[in-house]
């Protein structure tokens, strides 16, 4: 056991702690999904690890190439970009989608500033 | 502003051609000493010095990183709590941007703030409307968008 441990190079020690952390982080996002009650806690749960948890699997699969390759691999950080440029738009047209078209909250919010001041008109525009 | 930095090449350049070598000492002398004529000179023209835009980018890079693992933890602790207890709620805080691509970019990085994902901007762009998936930690929220909201300026204007 011991010999295996001691067998690992930098590079994988690297590459495992990456993959699992990432790994670890989708899977938390994921049981957020299932478990929050309403459409914007959701949302919540499911944008930051999809780009979080990715990119660092993304970035795991970097470093173990790069190490096996003998020279830098990029690739996965043109899709990290990618993903960092695409993953919130879609979180933030999702949730402003879904307040405009006056999707419920589970219970009612304690604390409402766009109702009184902006979205009224909004709401009013879709219905 | 930007212009500088064909500038600082070519003067890095010129220096490695009168060294007459590639290496990457030359190089690295020849930024520096590339960087220290454009400094002088902007200080002469009172132009702002590029390399500070750029240090800015860097420390920006690192502020954002922290947030990312910040955002991270706070995922995994509020999915994983035994009883869910968080308390939802839209607010407004004060918007001091003024561009459209700096607003875009404010947006980008409050949705991957821990608890926070922007709706919608006031017709007037004065208030950027925010979903809080836990109004107990307003405050977080607030002094992680004045930090962004800092940075930006720094970097835009």
């Amino acid at each position: 056991m011991s010999e295996t441990l001691t067998s690992l190079s930098v590079s994988e020690i690297v590459t495992s702690f990456l993959m699992l952390a990432g790994a670890f982080l989708i899977l938390a996002g994921a049981i957020g999904v299932a478990r929050f009650g309403d459409f914007f806690s959701r949302v919540h749960a499911a944008g930051v690890p999809s780009t979080v948890g990715v990119a660092t699997v993304l970035a795991a699969s970097a470093v173990y190439l790069s190490a096996h390759m003998d020279q830098v691999f990029w690739k996965p950080l043109l899709a990290i970009v990618g993903l960092f440029l695409t993953v919130p738009l879609g979180t933030e047209m999702l949730a402003r989608a879904a307040y405009i078209t006056n999707v419920k909250p589970a219970e009612t919010y304690a604390r409402d500033d766009a109702e009184d001041r902006h979205a009224v008109e909004h709401k009013e525009a879709v219905e | 502003m930007w212009h500088q930095l064909p500038i600082h090449m070519l003067l890095t350049l010129g220096w490695m051609a009168l060294w007459g070598s590639q290496a990457w000492w030359h190089e690295a002398a020849g930024a520096i000493v590339g960087g220290a004529i454009l400094y002088a000179l902007t200080k002469g023209t009172g132009q702002p010095f590029y390399l500070k835009r750029v240090a800015a980018l860097v420390k920006f890079a690192f502020v954002f990183l922290g947030e990312l693992v910040m955002a991270a933890r706070f995922v995994v602790r509020i999915s994983m709590a035994p009883r869910p207890r968080h308390q939802p709620g839209v607010v407004a805080l004060p918007l001091r941007l003024k561009t459209d691509a700096s607003i875009t970019a404010l947006t980008h990085l409050l949705s991957l703030t821990p608890g926070a994902v922007p709706i919608d901007i006031s017709p007037d762009r004065t208030e950027i409307y925010i979903h809080c998936l836990d109004l107990n930690e307003l405050e977080a929220v607030r002094a992680s968008k004045e930090r962004f909201e800092e940075l930006l300026l720094e970097v835009t204007q």
